[in-house]
């Protein structure tokens, strides 16, 4: 699609999983906003939008954002003022197609019961969140665009309300399009990414392919990493260690314990993770496992990795996964592609989403 | 009272709640228009639509006069010299009084909160006329309140249109012109005062309201 805006052209061209979380990532300016209210009809822009196998607009046609059936969540506090929490609620409920939520069963999952009947003007920050995502859920979307809505709240706050959003929209087959630049949202929840970059989607995968790919910044931050699901096999309760597996990797990880049989995603932080080339069974270290190495990416200046550092990749299960070391270390291991080492993953590095 | 008093007040008071009433259902619409066009003609018609604000009442009236009049397009409406014809003036008159309170209250509204409601399913007509509207609900009284009180103390225009027939076009402030050339001072001094007290009842009916709305 292309849209132009007061010297800003839009030239975007991208196909997305319709379930699960797509993330919308890029630098501030990137068109990322734009984008996501191109597709939902929000701006006209012209070029072509399909979604779920349907036409939503092309040269000759145009379906209006009324019709389109896309929740839009935007960055600012869009509560109906004049309105009740209720009403706020039951406006969305009027339009919505039929097999919509139960207004009292959204009320309940977001907190909002006690507030029911108050001026919705009258909410907390957080609450209004709330209020605004029960709302847009509450039109019974096809889709939910979600344009960073949660800047004013606390990563407690942002986390629990993500889950809980999260949650709801996999159990009901909902897909979710996320303009984000939080790093730490897009990996706990992204499935899919698309990278924007003036006005051009400059990338669009899976999120792992995403966080190793050599021409988007991630690789290259500090808290590079990769995300895994890990199937929850037991709990070892006198250490306090959830026993998980990685395909046939197993992997442990401290903590409250998590349900059994379930799957977690796991972030594997680079800068976590440490290589040998002997097995040390003297280790603080509770995960040691022999990999193979794949790449070797040496600083050269050219690229944003810090100099001094060399990026590892791994296979892990068959899938790659990015180790952060100095240069120095990597002389003194003499690594290269095709050798076998011993990765110490910290257990307590990997977080569980 | 007697009817020389009450007869233009009563005149007065129609006028200005018919007057009222037209401008409120012309613009809502039009100040919601112009409140959410971005057009390139959207200044031009602003500018017209303001032109009452600027130009002398008479101007107004006599061009008014030469549309209505016997040899302008609109004569065989017959509104000149009669009550219908205070009405067009008037509503051409106090227009923008009307409007501009109107279309801040609606421009006021964020972007963002309409299109949010388009995205849960709500048309034009229901962003209108279930959001904007409720939520201009206060620019949409005090527009009211001031198209009402304007209308009361024109002069220019409905001595231009309508003349001074007692009973007919004889409005308050025609009244109060024609007692002074009279030298009628006693009905010039009750319906001046009446109007000075009225008029200030208005505003401060504007300032309560006003007051409120910053406290909640």
């Amino acid at each position: 699609m292309e849209l132009t805006r007061g010297g800003f052209t839009l030239s975007a061209k991208a196909e997305w999983p319709d379930k699960g979380m797509t993330v919308i990532a890029g630098p501030s300016g990137a068109g990322k906003t734009s984008f996501l209210r191109a597709i939902l009809g929000l701006e006209r822009a012209a070029g072509q939008v399909e979604f779920a196998g349907k036409l939503l607009q092309d040269a000759e046609h145009f379906v209006p954002v009324h019709q389109r059936r896309m929740a839009w969540v935007s960055q600012h506090d869009d509560v109906f003022s004049h309105l009740s929490v209720a009403q706020n609620l039951a406006f969305a409920a009027r339009f919505a197609a039929p097999g919509g939520p139960a207004l009292a069963d959204m009320a309940e999952r977001f907190g909002l019961t006690p507030y029911l009947a108050q001026n919705a003007g009258a909410l907390s920050g957080g609450q209004k969140q709330r209020l605004i995502l029960a709302r847009a859920l509450m039109s019974n979307p096809r889709l939910l665009a979600l344009d960073e809505p949660f800047g004013a709240l606390d990563a407690e706050a942002r986390h629990g309300l993500l889950d809980l959003l999260q949650a709801y929209c996999a159990a009901q087959d909902l897909p979710i399009l996320f303009v984000s630049h939080d790093f730490d949202t897009l990996t706990r929840l992204a499935d899919f990414m698309l990278y924007m970059e003036e006005g051009r989607v400059i990338a669009q995968a899976p999120l792992n392919p995403c966080l190793l790919d050599k021409s988007l910044p991630y690789r290259y931050r500090e808290e590079a990493c990769v995300v895994m699901d890990a199937l929850v096999q037991g709990y070892d309760a006198e250490h306090g260690l959830n026993q998980l597996s990685i395909g046939r990797v197993p992997m442990v990880v401290p903590g409250a314990a998590l349900p059994v049989g379930g799957t977690v995603r796991l972030r594997l932080r680079g800068g976590d993770i440490s290589l040998s080339r002997t097995r040390h069974e003297d280790s603080s270290v509770l995960n040691i496992l022999s990999a193979l190495v794949i790449t070797v990416e040496h600083a050269n200046g050219q690229s944003a990795l810090a100099p001094g550092s060399v990026n590892v990749t791994l296979a892990l299960n068959g899938d790659p996964v990015l180790v952060r070391i100095t240069e120095k270390s990597a002389r003194a291991l003499g690594l290269d592609a095709g050798d076998t080492v011993y990765a110490q993953i910290k257990a307590s590095a990997l977080v569980s989403g | 009272m007697s009817a020389d008093l009450a007869a233009p007040l009563w005149l007065s008071l129609r006028l200005a709640g018919t007057t009222t009433i037209i401008l409120l259902v012309l613009c809502v619409p039009l100040g919601w228009v112009l409140a959410r066009t971005k057009g390139r003609w959207r200044p031009v018609a602003e500018a017209f639509l303001t032109l009452p604000l600027v130009l002398p009442p008479t101007v107004l009236g006599f061009y008014l006069l030469l549309l209505l009049g016997p040899k302008g397009p609109f004569a065989p409406l017959h509104l000149v010299f009669s009550f219908g014809g205070l009405v067009v003036g008037s509503v051409v008159f106090s227009l923008p009084f009307v409007l501009r309170p109107i279309q801040s209250a609606f421009e006021a509204i964020p972007d963002s909160l309409l299109d949010s409601a388009a995205s849960l399913g709500a048309g034009p007509w229901h962003r209108f006329a279930q959001l904007a509207v409720p939520m201009a609900r206060r620019g949409i009284i005090s527009a009211a309140i001031l198209g009402f009180s304007h209308t009361l103390g024109e002069f220019g225009v409905v001595l231009m249109i309508g003349g001074n027939i007692a009973g007919k076009t004889r409005v308050l402030s025609v009244a109060i012109f024609d007692a002074v050339e009279r030298l009628d001072y006693t009905t010039a001094h009750m319906l001046s005062f009446g109007l000075l007290g009225f008029s200030f009842a208005v505003l401060l009916l504007l300032s309560l309201l006003n007051t409120r709305r910053a406290v909640l």
